[in-house]
């Protein structure tokens, strides 16, 4: 346990220091540590409670638009009052749609989910007067207890202040009864059910918890990138790239889904630069885990160091 | 009303096709074929290649059927060569691995169509025009709601009334006790994913000259299917053609009614059924 410590350790001093390197790699790795976030918010879903959400695009979009409309509409700049209602709205979005996804499982749990959020994306898409449409939302000039937040470099540090703030939380969160509860819903329903477990009181707390730290993520998105558009926080391939991240970096460990966001994100950048067919590269790489390597990179390392002792 | 219910019924016919063929393939594989868009897709592409070569009518009121069928047979391949090396492992593992083939087909698009939206349109008018109760209608229109419609009924007498539909159909019911009887099984595995993407396909094709191509429709598609399916029942054709028509009419008298939030509308409707009746209209399959 203790040279996990270590590692732990210098993960957060390397993250620490990453703004000294330049703004582009403060940039990448802050869009890494918030998909970071959301994986993890995925992966209380799917690793510990059971349940694939192909629509967790929606809470990312809930939390991005809930910042931009109310800096458009109302003018309200402090990210002290954008971030509470952020997690507020994804909140009520997980309360409402988790009543109506929680009663069922499997297949049609995700199908559910993806047909939700495109009820979303459909309103973010049409309603142009309210949302602006394809154009999305340019959000600017925000504060934070009345101090102008404006560089990466201070962007950055906002993140990573939830980051560490997240990991700790669900952490927290899984290790809790409600969390060890909902992995014995996971692995077995009927057994649960006979200990006079309320199962679907559980998934719906599982699903809150995944929405209102998803939700979080995609306000910090909105705030760091300064644009947001339908597309790029609600659509399909939003939802998607959170699965993809967390089964890249193994959904049966706690930390698999951040190591995999920050291999994705690294990766797409990469990729996306050097060449033009970024897409046929994420497909390939999503074809691959799941034929190859199916536990992601921290289950398989994990189960060698297991194998080891 | 005459063209709304004219458009709603092309809407219909070409989520049926797309549905059904989701809908098949879930039944006898248990997996939802998220690469299913990309079928469509591939099918409209595969008919506007094929119409390049002659302006003929005939060639193309032919496409659809070659598109359907080439797009059947790279589903075919796509079953034997990457989703049976997963089977028995879980639906989180099969349904990544056809998310994941959604992104490889898309740079097969660019690559092999260009990233602009294609259109051809010419055959609508070589056919024409009809009028109905005072309206023009492109004649083609009608075409393909007739044709959808035969497809279906071919469909329900190979699945109800043929040897091999009633092996298909035993299959979806209890796969063990069926290759206990000498069935194949794999072989009712690849058939049907052959069909299921040969509907797709073949929808495809059909909507070439109605709407073009775009990427992006393949998402778009896959989507509506979905809704399709699970407003129908997963795994039930019926629930699919009620569905497809119900959502097919709904959304274009949406389009003309209220134009901001049709698309809502349809998953409004969707949520709706779910909250009435969790199964589907037509479901039988637990879940």
């Amino acid at each position: 346990m203790r040279d996990f410590r270590i590692v732990y350790l210098a993960i957060a001093i390397i993250l620490f220091c990453i703004p000294f390197t330049g703004e582009y790699p403060t940039y990448l790795t802050g869009l890494a540590l918030l998909f970071g976030i959301s994986a993890l918010a995925l992966n209380v879903l799917l690793g510990y409670t059971g349940l694939l959400s192909f629509g967790n695009a929606l809470f990312f979009g809930a939390g991005a638009y809930t910042v931009g409309l109310l800096i458009k509409h109302y003018d309200i700049a402090a990210i002290e009052i954008l971030f509470p209602a952020s997690i507020a709205t994804s909140f009520a979005v997980a309360v409402a749609v988790g009543f109506i996804c929680v009663r069922h499982t499997r297949i049609y749990f995700t199908m559910l989910t993806i047909a939700l959020a495109s009820l979303f994306y459909a309103l973010a898409h049409k309603l142009r007067p309210i949302t602006g449409g394809d154009d999305g939302i340019r959000i600017y000039d925000t504060y934070l207890f009345g101090r102008e937040i404006a560089s990466v470099t201070e962007f950055y540090y906002l993140i990573l202040v939830f980051f560490f703030a997240s990991i700790l939380v669900l952490r927290i969160i899984l290790k809790s009864p409600f969390g060890l509860t909902l992995q014995a819903i996971r692995d077995s329903e009927m057994r649960a059910r006979f200990a006079g477990i309320s199962i679907t009181k559980y998934r719906l707390g599982s699903f809150i918890v995944s929405g209102v730290f998803t939700g979080m993520a995609g306000a910090l998105y909105a705030l760091f990138l300064g644009q947001i558009s339908p597309d790029d926080v609600l659509g399909l391939t939003r939802s998607g790239e959170f699965v993809a991240m967390t089964i890249l970096g193994g959904f049966t460990s706690f930390t698999g889904p951040v190591v995999g966001a920050f291999v994705f994100t690294y990766l797409k950048a990469f990729v996306s630069s050097a060449l033009i067919y970024w897409y046929m590269v994420a497909g390939i790489i999503i074809i691959g885990v799941v034929l190859f390597v199916p536990l992601g990179i921290m289950g398989e390392i994990e189960r060698r160091l297991l194998w080891r002792r | 009303m005459i063209p709304q219910i004219i458009n709603g019924l092309i809407f219909a016919s070409i989520l049926f096709l797309v549905a059904a063929g989701l809908t098949i393939i879930f039944g006898i594989l248990r997996v939802v074929n998220f690469s299913h868009g990309s079928f469509y897709l591939l099918g409209i592409y595969i008919a506007y290649s094929i119409t390049r070569f002659s302006q003929d009518p005939v060639l193309y009121l032919a496409s659809p059927f070659i598109a359907g069928a080439l797009a059947g047979a790279v589903g075919m391949a796509f079953e034997r060569g990457l989703l049976s090396r997963v089977y028995g492992r879980g639906e989180l593992f099969e349904l990544l691995l056809t998310y994941g083939m959604i992104f490889v087909f898309i740079d097969v698009f660019r690559i092999g169509w260009g990233t602009m939206p294609i259109s051809d349109p010419t055959i609508t008018f070589k056919l024409g025009t009809v009028s109905i109760a005072g309206y023009l209608m492109p004649l083609y229109n009608l075409y393909l709601i007739t044709i959808a419609a035969i497809l279906a009924l071919v469909l329900w007498y190979l699945l109800f009334k043929t040897r091999v539909g009633m092996i298909i159909r035993a299959t979806s019911f209890d796969k063990e006790v069926t290759s206990s009887f000498g069935v194949n099984v794999n072989r009712v595995y690849v058939l049907t994913f052959f069909l299921g993407c040969f509907l797709a396909g073949f929808g495809g094709g059909l909507m070439l000259p109605v709407t073009g191509a775009w990427i992006g429709l393949d998402i778009d598609m896959l989507i509506l299917g979905l809704v399709v399916v699970v407003v129908g029942g997963l795994g039930s054709i019926k629930g699919a053609l009620v569905a497809s028509l119900l959502i097919g009419l709904v959304r274009s008298f949406g389009i003309s009614m209220f134009p901001a939030i049709e698309l809502a509308i349809v998953y409004v409707i969707m949520i709706a059924v779910l909250i009435v009746k969790p199964s589907g209209l037509f479901g039988g399959v637990e879940h």
